[in-house]
């Protein structure tokens, strides 16, 4: 009943944010090329440090490896970007306006709402993309797909969205004390880009720190490590069951944290112009 | 020349203003710094150090650092959206009554805008430059003349950069939208400018479509002079191709000008 109720609620807001973006075709299309392009600009970049480098593993990844974890990367930062992108950015807008008011008096649960509401549809079309390249790196390698490394998979893959979303969203929160926080956004992509590399080459105080405190890297590597197969030669961090569990730790612990900052940070909010 | 003079003086100071969102922003844009040296370093560790087309680990990382320095010249943040905006919303209107150039003063905010940046910007790039020279990752001093060179070529990328943005926002006389057509030409020229890899490392014939664009002087090109890359003669050449690229896209400007305000139809302002 209660579920049924939300899945009908998200149902209406994707179609009309659906509608609404078939409304503005050129722009979809222009949007999803570059989109693409982008992605297709990072394959080209180790692409060239390989053919440069006689096709040698970097700290360990082979190309191909290096391949599948970008994307990897791509698949999670697309569906994080097509489900809670755009409401994170807006947040502060919705504080700053007043516009939060619409959504506190609605009678749903106001996170859900807040967090759910749009959706970016241009990022659908790159999934594909990612997929076809998962699909062709993961040929290369011969990764071995049973039932139960593909459910991890799309756990980790669901694990590394929610704590990239609930990161943005905790960020994002801080506008209910300073008003304006329009960095969050320039600092999104340095982000994004830190996180399609092999977690390998970095030194272990770096490893550490970017996999327990601020896990960016265990977000896109752990996945990607999950379903590579162990190669003769391997030097590269080797998938293991605790990495699972860590990520989905991480992920239900942000759910849990955000959600409280959330309701302490009502509290300080003050509609505005209304 | 004095109403110049005072644009210039209006928009420094107005962009003073922002100095604490600059410092924020400082941090960010090392961070690439970091993970292209661990990068790097790992790439060269499994060739014992040996140069990949001419490069070592330290004059890779001091190639990434005066990309930084020369895309500090020639990028134009917001100029081709703020002119492709003033067309749209009629905003150009109140240049046209006065007697201003468009373009001459566009140039001089730009000239504040960067003034500006260096006077905030010229510490934090020392502290690394200086940081990464006591760790000894960066190139050893290239001499004066071509350090001179170098200077030159810095002033020749802003000019460049000024050209190429103008250009593009010109095109608003003709597209009502041309958002995503500079997100295109910023992704685009983010590889072609050398921004993301060294052009030299680029296959062969892709380098020969890249290195014959103009793209390369807004980065590629200052920092390759600091490095010691080219001959004197080879120098010359190139500075003789950059000077022709310039004159061209500048008569380009110019005519996209005046073409564009006959269709101009001064909407709103």
């Amino acid at each position: 009943m209660f579920l049924t109720r939300y899945l009908r609620i998200y149902f209406a807001m994707a179609r009309n944010c659906l509608v609404r973006e078939m409304s503005f075709r050129g722009h979809f299309l222009i949007t999803v090329a570059s989109e693409t392009l982008w992605f297709a600009l990072q394959i080209v970049f180790f692409e060239v440090i390989f053919m440069n480098n006689d096709g040698k593993p970097i700290a360990g990844w082979t190309k191909y490896e290096v391949l599948f974890l970008l994307g990897t990367q791509h698949l999670i930062t697309q569906f994080f970007e097509l489900v809670f992108f755009t409401n994170c950015m807006d947040i502060s807008d919705q504080i700053r306006t007043g516009g939060l008011d619409f959504i506190l008096t609605k009678p749903v649960n106001s996170q859900f709402l807040l967090s759910l509401r749009k959706l970016n549809f241009n990022s659908v079309a790159n999934i594909p993309v990612a997929l076809a390249i998962l699909g062709y790196a993961g040929y290369k390698l011969g990764v071995h797909l049973t039932f139960s490394n593909l459910l991890v998979y799309i756990a980790l893959v669901g694990c590394g969205v929610l704590i990239l979303y609930n990161t943005l969203f905790i960020m994002a929160l801080s506008a209910f004390w300073v008003v304006r926080n329009q960095s969050l956004f320039e600092l999104w992509f340095p982000v994004r880009n830190f996180a399609s590399y092999p977690i390998d080459m970095y030194p272990p105080s770096f490893k550490f720190v970017l996999t327990f405190v601020f896990p960016i890297l265990a977000v896109t590597n752990f996945p990607a490590m999950a379903l590579m197969p162990l190669t003769s030669e391997m030097n590269r961090s080797v998938f293991n069951p605790t990495h699972a569990w860590f990520v989905a730790g991480w992920a239900i612990g942000m759910l849990v944290v955000g959600h409280f900052i959330f309701r302490f940070a009502l509290h300080h909010y003050r509609s505005a112009s209304s | 020349m004095r109403k110049y003079w005072t644009a210039f003086k209006v928009s420094l100071s107005e962009r003073l203003v922002y100095r604490f969102n600059f410092f924020a922003g400082v941090f960010v844009k090392f961070l690439p710094l970091v993970t292209h040296f661990f990068l790097w370093r790992a790439v060269f560790s499994t060739r014992d150090g040996a140069p990949i087309a001419g490069y070592t680990l330290s004059s890779m990382m001091a190639y990434y650092m005066l990309v930084h320095v020369a895309r500090s010249f020639s990028s134009m943040p917001n100029l081709a959206r703020t002119t492709a905006t003033e067309i749209r919303d009629g905003e150009l209107n109140k240049f046209l009554i006065r007697p201003i150039d468009y373009i001459v003063y566009t140039l001089c905010l730009r000239m504040a805008h960067k003034l500006c940046y260096y006077l905030m910007a010229c510490l934090p790039f020392a502290v690394v430059i200086t940081w990464l020279i006591y760790s000894g990752y960066f190139a050893p001093w290239p001499g004066w003349e071509t350090f001179l060179w170098f200077l030159f070529s810095l002033f020749m990328a802003f000019t460049m950069g000024f050209l190429l943005h103008m250009m593009f926002g010109l095109l608003g006389f003709w597209l009502l939208e041309i958002n995503t057509l500079l997100f295109l030409y910023f992704m685009l020229g983010y590889f072609f400018n050398g921004h993301m890899i060294p052009l030299d490392l680029l296959p062969d014939w892709l380098k020969g479509i890249v290195m014959n664009l103009p793209f390369k002087y807004e980065a590629y090109f200052p920092v390759t002079v600091y490095l010691g890359r080219y001959t004197r003669d080879q120098l010359l050449y190139e500075f003789g191709i950059e000077a022709l690229w310039i004159i061209g896209i500048f008569a380009m400007v110019k005519i996209l000008y005046h073409r564009g305000l006959k269709r101009y139809g001064a909407y709103g302002g």
